[in-house]
């Protein structure tokens, strides 16, 4: 971790540093989103309530302690995202309630607080991944990133790969360690 | 594997680094494309365990990768100007409302003031608005105003002014809206004096969409007037705005000569005299403002506000077609109906309104498509209202045809259902509203309905005549039904033969009713009132709160597959008669009362009805009422199996009986002695909720206290019945075992009925 170069979750708090704010939505935006839709709220809701998030993320950040500890953004972001979550629903019931809406009635998927927590992770770690992932693609060649890419998450076998590809086992294997080790690096910005 | 052949951390670590451009080490590449042990080394050096555990939730993505609504909403959080320019908004500082700043006044007024601001996050101009709270010590003010600024951010109209957000600085609330630049239409109608008629047209059909968006949420307007609709002069729209804030404005400031502040002349007679308002409130407003822009003043216009009062409550503004510059006689006709101080005499809804705007305005409807009387009359051009009269509001729409609008659905722009969506036969003869196939239908035909609509519908008086109304193949008709008169207790399906629904969803929509029932209370309207065989199947039915759902008292009646919901009401009120036949199955009722039965014994001889409920779920206050009175000797016999009740009481008794200390309610001994005795419960694996009790009485103090006796758990309630060993729970069960009870299948598009 490199003490001069701030993590994206300090660049953030400063209003001005607009890179930063962008970056941040680029990342976490997505995983709001799919956190919504698996939780079976509509596309379009579910970006609705995500922006609402974010933006109340963005006027709230300044008052997140940042605690080292790791996971602790995650959480709080899991938070804010539940409480939007449960607003918005509230709202529909008693919209529903009031309109005579059918359909507005169907209790969304709750699942124990346990396991929210535990699907919110997951999609926390993959979407911090796969953007990481994306990121580092313009570091590398495709060749070399398409290596990567169908054996770390595709799972394919290195030979099938580098057969195809046209590199030996041997550069698969290096091609893939490369991309994981930037992935790392990027990462480390993100959320140390 | 010569483990001495393997290169030590440092080599590998170089391979990591170096640069694509290098050539690759061959022999350092091909030993560890062999070797298994360095291949782990150098995974583990580039710090690949902490990344690949993220690859497991891979599956859990699903598909959020290709949203254009998620791509949209980052668009708008994203700010376009990359890189780090601190620019001026960061060093000057703006007058501000929690983010937005504030950069101009616009207007000022009773209410609080307009101002133009910006919304530095989302790079956009906005509209604020402040609310002057009258009082100070009324606390609650704010957060009432809150709370309705979110029903009315909720409206979603083209023709409404769009509210992004709300909150409170420092005590004084704050809507921050769409602005809108072009002007009220009360500054249009100052300048050009009045509106050409295309131009009334637009206007009134784009008003009219905006209270049918407003009112389909319970949102009352209360002040609509030409100051409130503004004019976007981009997209060339009205816009109504202001929405139900009147209730928050200062109270009308009194001068010293008692006359009030501000001109009243667009409110409605009931408002004016402070009686209670529906949204028919609004639509006396919207005449007035057509009023207005069709020849430039109020219809009520005067030098004082009392003075407007009392023209609102007495006068009969001059028809406006025999005005200086007359419009069509339609229109003027629609205006003066929108007029009526009557609320019951005016159009029963906005969506009425918009209905009858469209169908003047709608280009051709292909002639060869529609009934012959409604061909007939669009071909002549007539109006479709019959006579001239104001009495011909409360019956125009029976004489016309009714094109399939959405009501009262917010959509700007309709959707017209392709002509003859409800079709009789083989398809060969087709109508395009519901009450003309079932008029036109013989008994025992059936009508399937095209599309999806919503169909804006009348109520039906089936009589004696059977029908099977069916969704066709790949539809999933909405069908909304609006009371002519919110005050007649007609249902929206009433019949006496057998009635067969399959695959439609259903909305009456009464208005909301205040008091408690039972639901056998014939003033208070059911969705469906059969007294013949009823079936539903794949249906959704939907009433407003405390009304009932289906009202039966005939001999059979299937429900599978459906949905009632009636929010704090009934769902099924049941009268048996002879020896009558309920089945529900895989269905779920929401309501307060799922099943409300009432037993006349006078009627009923010593028949027993069956009641069979398969795998339905039962949510809401009450399961099963028990209405009745004196000594019943009849039985019902229940057969429940599989069920999910999430109910506070599941069998209520309602019914008092002659005691020692005469008319008593039941108690203990009436439960252990009488209730087998007239119900018999079989039952099998149902799931019963874990606070709900068993046994109550419709008394609230019973209810409250309980019945002594009354089983409390499995075994007692087994017991009171002489069942064993049911299967059934009282109690919460593992996720993994919910799927065993309850209805599982959501009313879905079937193909076929």
């Amino acid at each position: 971790m490199s003490t001069t170069h701030p993590s994206l979750l300090i660049r953030v708090r400063d209003a001005r540093d607009v890179a930063a704010w962008n970056e941040f939505v680029t990342v976490y935006a997505p995983l709001v989103h799919a956190y919504l839709r698996k939780r079976g709220v509509q596309d379009a809701d579910a970006a609705d309530i995500a922006q609402d998030v974010m933006q109340s993320v963005s006027t709230y950040i300044g008052r997140f302690d940042y605690d080292p500890a790791r996971g602790a953004f995650r959480g709080w972001l899991y938070q804010i995202t539940r409480n939007k979550l449960r607003d918005w629903s509230d709202k529909r019931k008693r919209q529903a309630i009031g309109a005579g809406d059918t359909q507005a009635l169907q209790a969304l998927h709750e699942l124990p607080d346990a396991q929210e927590e535990e699907a919110w992770n997951e999609l926390h770690a993959w979407q911090l991944f796969h953007w990481a992932a994306e990121k580092a693609k313009i570091d590398f060649r495709d060749q070399t990133w398409n290596a990567f890419w169908r054996t770390s998450v595709q799972h394919e076998s290195a030979k099938v790969v580098g057969e195809q590809l046209g590199m030996t086992a041997g550069a698969v294997h290096v091609a893939k360690c490369r991309v994981l080790a930037r992935i790392k690096e990027l990462l480390a910005d993100v959320e140390p | 594997m010569d483990e001495s052949r393997c290169p030590d951390d440092a080599s590998l670590g170089e391979l990591l680094r170096s640069s694509e451009l290098q050539r690759a080490d061959n022999s350092l590449e091909s030993h560890v494309g062999e070797c298994r042990r360095c291949q782990a080394r150098l995974e583990e050096l580039a710090g690949a365990s902490s990344v690949q555990a993220a690859q497991h939730a891979r599956d859990a993505f699903a598909s959020s990768s290709a949203s254009p609504f998620l791509d949209q909403a980052m668009r708008r959080l994203i700010e376009p100007s990359a890189g780090m320019t601190p620019g001026p908004s960061a060093t000057v500082r703006q007058p501000r409302l929690e983010r937005y700043e504030v950069l101009g006044v616009i207007g000022a007024g009773g209410m609080g003031a307009v101002f133009r601001g910006r919304d530095p996050r989302l790079k956009r101009n906005v509209a604020i608005k402040t609310l002057r709270v009258a009082d100070d010590r009324d606390t609650g003010m704010a957060e009432r105003f809150l709370r309705e600024a979110e029903a009315i951010a909720s409206i979603r109209s083209d023709f409404v002014v769009s509210v992004y957000d709300l909150g409170i600085e420092r005590g004084v609330p704050f809507l921050v809206m769409e602005l809108v630049a072009g002007g009220s239409l009360a500054e249009q109608i100052e300048r050009d004096g009045r509106l050409s008629f295309p131009r009334l047209l637009k206007l009134a059909a784009e008003v009219t969409s905006a209270l049918v968006a407003a009112h389909a949420m319970g949102v009352i307007h209360r002040d609509v007037k030409p100051r409130n609709v503004l004019y976007d002069a981009e997209a060339d729209r009205y816009k109504l705005t202001d929405f139900g804030l009147v209730k928050f404005q200062d109270r009308p400031s009194m001068t010293a000569t008692g006359a009030m502040a501000g001109t009243p002349e667009y409110m409605s007679p009931e408002q004016a005299e402070g009686k209670p308002l529906d949204a028919r409130s609004d639509l006396f407003s919207l005449g007035g403002l057509l009023y207005a822009a069709c020849t430039g003043a109020s219809p009520f216009q005067a030098e004082s506000a009392v003075a407007s009062i009392m023209r609102v409550c007495r006068d009969s503004p001059r028809p406006l077609d025999q005005v200086e510059r007359p419009v069509p006689s339609w229109f003027a006709r629609l205006v003066t109906s929108l007029l009526e101080k009557d609320p019951a005499r005016r159009p029963g809804s906005a969506a009425d309104v918009l209905r009858l705007l469209e169908l003047q305005t709608a280009p051709a409807l292909s002639p060869k498509s529609l009934a012959p009387r409604a061909r007939r009359a669009l071909v002549a051009g007539t109006v479709l209202l019959a006579g001239s009269s104001l009495a011909a509001w409360k019956f125009w729409p029976t004489n016309a045809a009714t094109t399939a609008t959405p009501a009262p659905i917010a959509s700007p722009t309709p959707d017209v259902a392709e002509p003859g969506a409800f079709r009789l036969g083989d398809g060969q003869q087709r109508f395009i509203s519901l009450k003309e196939a079932v008029d036109a239908a013989a008994t025992g035909e059936v009508i399937e309905i095209h599309g999806d609509g919503p169909f804006a519908c009348l109520p039906i008086a089936l009589g004696d005549k059977s029908l099977t109304i069916r969704a066709a193949d790949g539809s999933r008709p909405v069908l909304v039904f609006t009371p002519l008169d919110p005050k007649d207790a007609q249902p929206a399906i009433g019949g006496a033969a057998k009635l067969s629904l399959a695959g439609l969803e259903i909305r009456w929509m009464t208005p909301a009713r205040n008091a408690p029932t039972a639901g056998f209370d014939v003033a208070v309207p059911s969705a469906l009132h059969i007294s013949g065989e009823l079936e539903l199947m794949h249906c959704i039915v939907t009433v407003a709160q405390r009304n009932t759902c289906l009202r039966w008292s005939g001999s059979r009646c299937v429900v599978s597959h459906s949905r009632l919901t009636a929010p704090q009401g009934v769902a099924l009120a049941w009268r048996p008669k002879a020896a009558a036949k309920l089945e529900i199955s895989d269905s779920e009722l929401i309501a307060d009362s799922c099943l409300s039965v009432a037993i006349d014994a006078s009627q009923f001889a010593a028949n027993v009805c069956d009641v069979t409920l398969t795998s339905n779920t039962f949510s809401g206050d009450r399961m099963l009422r028990l209405r009745g009175a004196g000594g019943p000797k009849y039985r019902l016999a229940v057969a429940v199996e599989h069920n999910r009740f999430d109910v506070q009481h599941l069998l209520v008794m309602d019914w008092t009986q002659r005691g020692p200390r005469g008319l008593e309610r039941p108690g203990g001994q009436e439960l252990r002695n009488r209730l087998p005795r007239f119900v018999s419960w079989r039952e099998k694996e149902n799931l019963y909720a874990a606070q709900g009790k068993f046994v109550s009485h419709e008394s609230l103090a019973l209810r409250l206290a309980g019945i002594e006796g009354a089983p409390t758990d499995i075994a007692t309630w087994e017991k009171l019945w002489g069942n064993t060993a049911t299967g059934s729970i009282h109690g919460d069960v593992p996720e993994t075992e919910r799927d065993r009870f309850g209805a599982n299948t959501r009313p879905c598009l079937k193909t076929r009925f």
